[in-house]
Formats: structure tokens, C-alpha cells, sequence
């Protein structure tokens, strides 16, 4: 219900619902699946005039929210040695200083899918590569990727130790496999041991 | 009995009894190698030779810290374990060390690249048209190493080949995959990379002194030592080395051998020797000339070899066989000059 409310008027600025009514059974919680209908309350009648804010809609409504821009690998690559990422980041890395939400409570979640959907950032605590749109992540800049990669064994981290979200995460896999491709990785490579039997040139080749 | 010669493939009755033959069964997979040319013996020929192996596991050196460095695999990692020893148990464990690490020093073949053999097992003119595709028949039997397995191809024309070269790694990689091979070839290989990251290797050496290695594992772990492509990814590396004197980077690891054994072998070893002399490693010059006198049996430092030795050989071989032989010669003569400014010094 809420849903289609939303679609349908755009420039109504919907407020969360601020209550929510249960009904007394619902209360303890039983795997029984409840009958009982939620009501969702709203605490300002003002809420089907319409809002001619700057603020109406998403924050950027005209020139596009700066967070969604196109950022080019190469000028990611410069401002990853910029004076903006010092003040920014210092010493840390990308995600260590991002501190996530979890839903109520529950911190055994895995991260939320995508920060971006319908072309806005659809929530208030995006992930550490999407709150950013300077950090572009690409085979390229490696300087970024390292940060997604264990200092002490070279294991992938995950998006659970990182925060970013599932399909930044992947895109962080892609371009590691892509710069492993191309032999750009700090990584070593497994011992292989030859049975010199097998190479030996044979008796029949040495006329 | 004949299914398990057959990947799974349905072979109809009228020619299963004709692929059940023991005709071929007593046949080695492995590639014959060409005859060699008249007098030079071919490089597996040479690399295999006893005497060879212990002058190039002498010039790799064994060195703990270098073998048994952190490598970040990609793997989880164990904390170190201290243990209170005796030194009858400490000298035990040291011997082990050094069997594990000789296990680890284990030198990648240096061979000539494949060459097809283009062998026919068989033309049956009745087959032909029975597939618009090959059929490839491996033998999945386990316990059969991959240069021995029996894998044959049926031709649409009806021709019965073995497989050979990429066809084989491919077959090989896909019933018993090596972990850390691809199948398709990572691009890294390809000549404008791999000098994109030998150009980086060489900025970074200094940071990551490991990088030269890194790229030769790549290399073992990705191809077969007489592939094309491992041969002229090693030797390009090997080359990349010996033009910027970067020989410590491979120092006491499994690519030295195979790296002066290139280096010898084409007559490129001048600069070597200077790197050598430079740090007073006169056994280990000696055990270079050696080397190439065994590769080179027609030059001057080889029939030079019967008679002389130490400075004398190495005179006949700056002369004689040395493609910078005044390079060599003035490292000599500084050397010559410091031990005498030495003896001045200590003499009263």
C-alpha cells in the first residue's frame, strides 16, 4: 500500500510511518503466520499537499545528485594520491572508518544488495565505495583494490569485514580476477613440483 | 572394459571391439623428441646431466629466509609455532629444513619447444562423415600422469590422431585440473603485457624484491615447460634480468638455474660473470666456465678447460669467447688493483 502510494505521486514528500499498530496477539512472537493486519499511522496531516522545497523528492532534484557522477578510472586514479583522499581517508583504508546499520538488530545479515537503485542512492548510510564516487573500482586502480585484499594472507575480503554492498563487492572480485589476468597482483602463485621421470629425454630420442 | 577408454561417449557395438584392441596400448604419450644436430646435444639433454644439476643447484645458493618466505597465497594463514628443543632435536629439525627447502630449489625442465609429431594411429575411410565435429577420447584412468595419459582424436574424415600440444593441456586441465591453471591463457602472456609488468617489476624491485619470481611461478603454474609460450615467457624474463644485472632477484630460488642455463647457453653470461666477480664469488666463476665449457664443447674455454683453470681459463675466455670481454677485463684489473692497495695497507 505504501508502495503505490509513492509511485503514483512524486513530488509529495512521504514520511515514514512513525507508529506502527499491532494488534495485542502479535506481541509475542510465534511462527504462526498472523492474520492480523498492520496499520500504519501518519502524524502530519500535510502529507498530500504538494512540497515546492528545494528539498522535495531526492536532495539534487535538477542538477542530479554529485554522487551518482561518472567518474573516469584514471581521474580516480589521481585522487587516490590527492590531497582530498589525505583529508579524507589519512592512513586508512576505505572502509575501515565506515560504520554500518544493521536492520534491527540483526548483525549476521549479509550487506544490503546495491546503495544505487532507480538511479538514487536508496538509503541514508551508503557503502564505502558508492558514498564515494571517486573511488572507482577498476583493474586499473590498484591502488583502491589492495585495500579489498588481506595484508597478511592476500585473501579477498569480505563485504561483511567491509561493509560495501553485494554488488560493489562483486564488481571488487571481477576487476581482482582482471588485474590477476594481467599479472598486476602482489599475490604468489602455488609450488608446482615436476617428476623430472616424465620429462627426461628417453633413451629411443637420442639417436 | 573399452567404456572406460571413452570419456562417457556411447561407441556402438560394431566399433567397440576395434577400439578394444590392445594395438596402442603399449604406447608412450609422451612426444618423441627431434634427433639432435650433429655435435651440440640438445638442452634437456644437457639439464638433465648430473653434473649440470650440481653446478646449477651450487650457483642458486640456499638461503632459509629467501625459501621459506611469507608467501600470501590467497589462502588462510596459521600462526607461527616456538617449541623448546634440544639440540639434538634442532639439529634434526635443520636437516629437515634443508631436504624441504632442496625440495623447494627444484629447478622447472628446460627443454626445446614440443614439436608435433603428426603421428596417425589410423585411417578408417568408413567413419568419415559420422561427425561434423572431432570427438576427442580421453583415457581418465587415475594414476596416470598427464604427459602419459592416452588422448586421441577422431578426425571427421576419419582420420585417428593423437593429441597434441594446447588440444592435450586443454583435455588434461579439463579431467584433472591443476589448481591455479586456466584453461584459456591469461593474458598477462602476451608480449605488450608482460613488459608492461617487467617494466613494473623492475620500478618496484626494490619494495617488492619478489616480483621477477612471482611472474616465473605464474609461468610454471599456468604452462607445461616445453610450451611455446613458457619458454618465451621465461627466456624474455631471464633477458629482462641479465640487460638490468637484477640477478639477486632470483637468487636462491628455483629460477636460477633455469636462468643461467639460458644465459650460458646463448652465450650471454659476460655480465653474469662481472656480477659474480664483483662480489668475489671466484667458485662460482669457476663453476659458470665449467658450464660453459659443457655447452660450448668447440670453444677455446673448453679445450682450455684440459689444461688450465681458476685465472688462467678465465683469461682464455675474456679473450677468446667473452662478448665483453674489455668489460670483464677492467672489473679484473680494478679488482687486481684493490687486493694490492690491501696488501700495501697491511703490510708496515
Amino acid at each position: 500500500m505504501l508502495r503505490c502510494f509513492r509511485s503514483s505521486i512524486s513530488a509529495v514528500r512521504v514520511l515514514q510511518p512513525s507508529s506502527v499498530i499491532h494488534h495485542p496477539g502479535h506481541l509475542q512472537t510465534s511462527s504462526k503466520p498472523s492474520l492480523v493486519t498492520k496499520r500504519y499511522v501518519f502524524t502530519t496531516p500535510k502529507m498530500l499537499i504538494p512540497d515546492t522545497s528545494a528539498n522535495s523528492g531526492t536532495q539534487f532534484a535538477e542538477e542530479g545528485d554529485p554522487r551518482l557522477r561518472d567518474i573516469p578510472v584514471e581521474i580516480s586514479m589521481k585522487y587516490m594520491e590527492s590531497a582530498a583522499y589525505q583529508e579524507t581517508y589519512g592512513e586508512a583504508k576505505v572502509w575501515e572508518l565506515y560504520r554500518r546499520n544493521y536492520a534491527n538488530g540483526r548483525t549476521y545479515q549479509p550487506t544490503r544488495k546495491n546503495c544505487i537503485r532507480g538511479g538514487k542512492i536508496a538509503n541514508g548510510n551508503p557503502c564505502p565505495i558508492c558514498r564515494d564516487e571517486y573511488l572507482v573500482v577498476d583493474h586499473q586502480n590498484l591502488k583502491l583494490l589492495n585495500q579489498f585484499v588481506s595484508d597478511y594472507s592476500g585473501e579477498i575480503l569480505t563485504s561483511k569485514k567491509t561493509g560495501v554492498c553485494q554488488h560493489q563487492w562483486m564488481k571488487i572480485r571481477v576487476e581482482l580476477q582482471k588485474a590477476k589476468d594481467k599479472g598486476l597482483l602482489k599475490i604468489d602463485y602455488p609450488f608446482v613440483s615436476y617428476d623430472y621421470d616424465k620429462y627426461r629425454p628417453t633413451k629411443q630420442s637420442i639417436a | 572394459m573399452w567404456r572406460s577408454l571413452f570419456n562417457g561417449i556411447r561407441v556402438s557395438q560394431w566399433r567397440g571391439s576395434h577400439i578394444a584392441s590392445n594395438r596402442w596400448s603399449s604406447h608412450s604419450a609422451v612426444h618423441p623428441e627431434p634427433p639432435p644436430p650433429s655435435s651440440r646435444p640438445t638442452k634437456a639433454s644437457l639439464f638433465f646431466a648430473q653434473e649440470v644439476q650440481k653446478e646449477l643447484t651450487f650457483l642458486t645458493g640456499l638461503d632459509f629466509e629467501r625459501v621459506f618466505r611469507k608467501a600470501k597465497a590467497g589462502q588462510a594463514i596459521t600462526a607461527p609455532q616456538y617449541r623448546f628443543v634440544t639440540d639434538a632435536e634442532l639439529a634434526k629439525m635443520y636437516e629437515e629444513a634443508k631436504q624441504k627447502a632442496h625440495a623447494r630449489l627444484q629447478m622447472p625442465p628446460v627443454m626445446d619447444e614440443r614439436l608435433p609429431s603428426n603421428r596417425l594411429l589410423e585411417h578408417d575411410v568408413g567413419i568419415a562423415g559420422y561427425s561434423a565435429a572431432r570427438i576427442v577420447f580421453t583415457d581418465i584412468t587415475f594414476g596416470v600422469h598427464d604427459r602419459e595419459r592416452l588422448v586421441v582424436v577422431r578426425e571427421p574424415d576419419g582420420r585417428l590422431r593423437e593429441a597434441e600440444g594446447e588440444e592435450r593441456d586443454r583435455v588434461n586441465q579439463i579431467y584433472f585440473p591443476k589448481e591455479g591453471r586456466k584453461l584459456a591463457s591469461p593474458v598477462l602472456f602476451e608480449p605488450e603485457n608482460l613488459e608492461t609488468v617487467l617494466r613494473i617489476t623492475l620500478e618496484e624491485i626494490t619494495s617488492q624484491p619478489e616480483g621477477y619470481t612471482r611472474l616465473l611461478d605464474h609461468n610454471c603454474l599456468q604452462f607445461e615447460p616445453d610450451h611455446p609460450t613458457f619458454i618465451q615467457t621465461a627466456e624474455t624474463v631471464y633477458d629482462h634480468i641479465n640487460a638490468h644485472a637484477q640477478y639477486d632477484a632470483l637468487h636462491s630460488t628455483r629460477h636460477f638455474g633455469p636462468m643461467v642455463f639460458h644465459l650460458v647457453w646463448n652465450c650471454r653470461c659476460d655480465d653474469l660473470l662481472v656480477h659474480f666477480l664483483e662480489k668475489d664469488k671466484v667458485e662460482e666463476v669457476e663453476s659458470l666456465l665449467n658450464l660453459y665449457s659443457r655447452f660450448h664443447p668447440e670453444s677455446a674455454t673448453a679445450s682450455a678447460s684440459t689444461e688450465l683453470s681458476g685465472p688462467d681459463r678465465l683469461r682464455v675466455f675474456i679473450e677468446k669467447d667473452a662478448k665483453k670481454g674489455p668489460k670483464i677485463h677492467s672489473v679484473l684489473e680494478k679488482m687486481s688493483e684493490k687486493m694490492k692497495q690491501n696488501n700495501t695497507e697491511s703490510s708496515p
